[in-house]
């Protein structure tokens, strides 16, 4: 076990330094350039000015030495100050992850939440009605972008009913949990679809599965009910694919609400991700990148280790 | 248990929307919030002060921003007619967030400069008419040469921090001002070399050379906004997010990319005609919607009461949703902003007058502003001005290369058949040209009725690139020493409602420091000179303009400035930039704003309120 542990953290390093490395030479490769996002176009006749700054923010050093000068700053914590805002990159993640976790996290429930039932008895009345509905449904879920989806929840929850806000953010620090999850619950709906339908079909065919064993076959004949069955020895054997899956999705989500939070105007990560891209933060795009990609791969140490506590097997091999 | 099972999963996601939607406080309730803080501020009112008086009258006065544009375009700015009351808060979606507040500093353009004019006053404003007029400045007087400007500074005027506004406060600022990121560059467009307080509240700006449109960099606030130098100084990134300046409102709380709460200032200096001490409004909260169908969206369905766009796309949805009966009021302007794009003049085939010209011939500008979503809504542009400014040319129009299709092939075939034609290609032989766009949806569709126009010629050959937006001002700025950029024809916005002089001269300098020392004008060079274009006396009309204030010699030598650009072609136009400021019904003072001195103000140009007087009708 602790063997598996050493090699997983030394896999996890190695991840994140070739993130960091890899995104560092890619804004690198980006034509553009900080200081002239930094000042607007009728401001880039003063050459002076622009030396300046470009000494001051110590632009003028070869790539690979500012990027040594980072990757040193960030193992001490720092991650540097924004070019353009001036705000601290560390202090940019904080403010903006409560949300975009908030939203991954949410959007996880809700996909968790609906797929295991959908999923499971879908298994459970293989080709029959619910069966075809739901693979229906499962089927135009993941046909459909998250962003369609999202005009269609607003047009719908806003404009149509008028029950839901259709932008904004209210912290649950400042306004309470209801009325913080009536800005959540539209985007994170949104969010939810496509990892609802993979999660649904992966149960589905899991426990079809799972079903056709002995064991089930001989539960059935004990008379026992067929609620007790699908949830007490059908979905249990099925869960390691689910939990795989749902870690899986969550390290995406992380880094994949960034048309959503655009969309609804969300305070997350994304967006600051993407205004970062715009303006050529530099420190704010490898902050940001480092940090979605250190939570990815930690979700992802944590399935391992979970699967190593569930499943007794795969900890003696 | 399959009832049972269904009963689970069917209701799950409505009752979780219902619920949501069903709890908590609506706190996102523009109507809600507003009732609720206009009562406690009309209380509040009362406290401050018996002689107020809750309402007021306006005169019932109606000034038009010049001549009324063509088309189905609303450019009027009148004054206020209705009663205004105290109270009230506003909600506003803005296609960005500010990067930052300190007008020194951060580059600030249409939806920060919302936020900043909440709280940030300029020295001066501008008028219905185009003049500048008083505000934070009293008044002023240049002396013969217009290299010393003297202004009288309004007396009583707090910052938000308490402290009080001088002549000294100017100094201060100038200190920041000189080496700031944004303001160093406006110093020395405008000449200044120093600013000196001749007494507690008279300042004067000493400037390296003529400029006799001075004061309309007193408009812009890079150098015209008023902040609290010391509060900058103890803490210079702080006060980014927590600006301190004289403005009606003072800031409540900024939470980046979500909302900005600003409050009303207690102990703000102006009042209205009446004597009622500004502003009206308790608070004004911005939220940054960068989608456009989203940011209406949510001022159709209450979660904002107001919004800005600067897409003609928005406008005509803004319109159809009107016309649909949306309670909302449009404040549409049509200002001198005009898009379209820039031949390198430095480089073949464009350094050849007969292409450009050819090219814009064939540039049909209707189809490009429908391409744009504009019919209707962007006027055609013809220069720098729309025809509601005052600079505005009758002659320019005329002068200008209109679509053509015909006159446009013929000079490219005069061109193209030329045996000395510059790009060096056999006679016969396609010109290349690169065009060039930011990806956005609409202008991609723009440069493609372009494209099919010009390769419909039969002798050009488009190559057409987009690049994100910081990419294509790079391409377009190049590097040191020569700033040539390497860019073909190049998408691009010209000109602003500010005084010409605050763009030709520095768009129109020589763009490298090789031409200028061959005209004698050492050291005088301007990168941003996009077009790499230089005609000499032009030039010379350019710093004739800030030699004089008589408006009629300034307007004469603008004039010919726009006839040598419809000569030369150097540059292209497509429509003028409408603007929006949507709001609800019961909103007002959005358009009709005065001036201390009682003169109508500007209205609303590039989507950009003025918060002071903005009031909810109770």
């Amino acid at each position: 076990m602790g063997k598996i542990l050493a090699a997983r953290l030394a896999r996890l390093v190695a991840t994140l330094f070739a993130v960091s490395l890899l995104t560092f030479l890619l804004v690198e490769q980006l034509p553009g350039d900080p200081v002239t996002a930094l000042l607007p176009p009728e401001a880039l006749h003063d050459l002076e000015t622009m030396e300046r700054i470009r000494t001051e923010l110590r632009l003028d050093d070869p790539a690979l030495v500012r990027y040594g000068r980072w990757v040193t700053d960030a193992l001490q914590g720092d991650l540097g100050k924004s070019y353009i805002t001036d705000q601290r990159v560390a202090d940019a993640i904080r403010d903006r992850i409560p949300v975009t976790m908030e939203l991954a996290l949410l959007a996880t429930v809700i996909a968790a939440v609906l797929a295991i039932p959908i999923g499971a008895f879908s298994a459970y009345r293989e080709g029959g009605r619910f069966d075809r509905v739901m693979s229906g449904f499962t089927t135009a879920s993941l046909s459909i972008p998250a962003f369609v989806a999202a005009i269609f929840f607003i047009w719908l929850f806003t404009l149509k009913f008028n029950w839901l806000p259709s932008t904004g953010w209210n912290r649950i620090t400042d306004k309470g949990l209801l009325a913080n999850l009536k800005t959540a619950i539209l985007p994170a709906s949104a969010l939810a679809l496509a990892p609802l339908a993979i999660n649904a079909r992966l149960i589905r065919a899991d426990m079809i599965g799972t079903l056709k064993e002995d064991y089930i076959l001989s539960a059935r004949a004990k008379g026992l009910r067929s609620r007790y069955i699908l949830m007490r020895h059908a979905l249990r054997p099925s869960s390691l694919t689910a939990i795989t899956i749902f870690g899986l999705q969550f390290g995406a989500l992380i880094g994949g609400t960034v048309v959503i939070e655009t969309i609804f105007a969300l305070p997350g990560l994304g967006t600051r991700l993407i205004s970062g891209i715009y303006q050529r933060d530099v420190t704010m795009i490898q902050g940001i990148t480092l940090f979605v990609a250190t939570v990815y791969v930690v979700v992802n140490l944590l399935v391992d280790l979970l699967y190593l506590l569930l499943d007794p097997r795969i900890r003696r091999q | 248990m399959n009832k049972s099972w269904l009963k689970i999963i069917a209701p799950l996601f409505t009752v979780a929307l219902i619920a949501a939607a069903c709890g908590g406080s609506d706190s996102d309730s523009g109507s809600s919030s507003s009732s609720d803080a206009a009562s406690s501020t009309e209380t509040e009112a009362e406290e401050e002060t018996e002689a107020e008086t809750e309402t007021t009258e306006k005169a019932e006065e109606v000034i038009e921003a010049g001549t009324e544009a063509e088309g189905d375009v609303d450019t009027k700015v009148e004054a206020v007619v209705e009663e205004s009351s105290y109270g009230g808060s506003v909600i506003i979606g803005l296609e960005a967030e500010a990067t930052g507040l300190r007008p020194w500093e951060d580059a600030c353009s249409s939806p920060c400069l919302v936020m900043m004019k909440a709280m940030i006053d300029t020295m001066v404003e501008r008028r219905a008419d185009g003049t500048y007029g008083p505000w934070l400045a009293k008044s002023w007087s240049a002396n013969e040469g217009y290299t010393e400007w003297t202004f009288e500074l309004q007396e009583g005027v707090l910052f938000h921090n308490g402290y009080s506004f001088n002549a000294k406060t100017l100094v201060d600022m100038f200190e920041l001002q000189k080496v700031g990121a944004v303001a160093a560059g406006i110093v020395s467009a405008a000449k200044v070399a120093e600013v000196v307080a001749v007494d507690n509240y008279t300042v004067k700006y000493v400037l390296s050379g003529a400029h006799s449109a001075f004061p309309s960099f007193l408009y812009g606030v890079g150098l015209g906004g008023v902040f609290e130098p010391n509060a900058a100084n103890e803490d210079f990134d702080g006060f980014s997010m927590n600006p301190i300046g004289t403005g009606p409102f003072m800031m409540d709380k900024r939470d980046l990319d979500n909302e900005t709460i600003v409050a009303r200032n207690p102990n703000y200096w102006m009042s209205d005609e009446d004597g009622n001490q500004l502003p009206y409004l308790d608070s004004v909260a911005f939220r940054p919607i960068p989608d456009e169908g989203t940011r209406l969206d949510s001022l159709l369905s209450g979660t904002t009461t107001m919004m800005q766009t600067l897409r003609q796309g928005t406008i005509r949805d803004a319109r159809a949703a009107k016309a649909d009966g949306a309670d909302i009021t449009l404040f549409e302007f049509q200002g001198n902003n005009v898009g379209g794009g820039m031949f390198n003049n430095s480089i073949p085939p464009y350094d050849d007058v007969r292409v450009r010209k050819g090219l814009t011939h064939m540039n049909n500008q209707d189809a490009v502003i429908e391409a744009l979503g504009g019919t209707g809504i962007s006027l055609p542009g013809s220069q720098w001005f729309s025809p509601d400014s005052p600079w505005y040319s009758e002659k320019a129009a005329a002068a200008w290369p209109k679509f053509d299709f015909d006159a446009g092939k013929a000079l490219l075939a005069e061109y193209v058949n030329d045996p000395d034609r510059s790009d060096g290609r056999a006679v016969g032989d396609k010109i290349e040209v690169e065009l060039s766009c930011p990806p956005d949806p609409t202008l991609i569709l723009a440069i493609q009725v372009i494209e099919q126009l010009w390769s419909a010629s039969g002798m050009v050959d488009v190559n057409l690139t987009n690049y994100d937006q910081q990419t294509h001002i790079n391409y377009a700025l190049g590097a040191p020493p020569d700033f040539n950029g390497s860019h073909g024809a190049h998408c691009w916005r010209w000109s602003s409602n500010d005084d010409p002089s605050t763009f030709l001269n520095t768009q129109f300098a020589p763009p490298t420091l090789g031409i200028a020392a061959a005209y004698g004008l050492d050291g005088i060079f301007s990168p941003i000179n996009f077009p790499n274009y230089f005609d000499i006396e032009m030039f010379g009309w350019l710093v004739g303009a800030i030699s004089t204030d008589v408006f009629e010699e300034r307007y004469a030598l603008y004039e010919m400035v726009m006839m040598r650009l419809a000569r030369d072609v150097p540059v292209w136009y497509s429509g003028h930039t409408a603007t929006l400021l949507a709001a609800e019904t019961n909103i007002h003072g959005v358009n009709g704003w005065v001036l201390p001195d009682g003169s109508l103000g500007a209205g609303f140009p590039a989507a950009i309120a003025r918060w002071g007087q903005v009031f909810i009708q109770n």
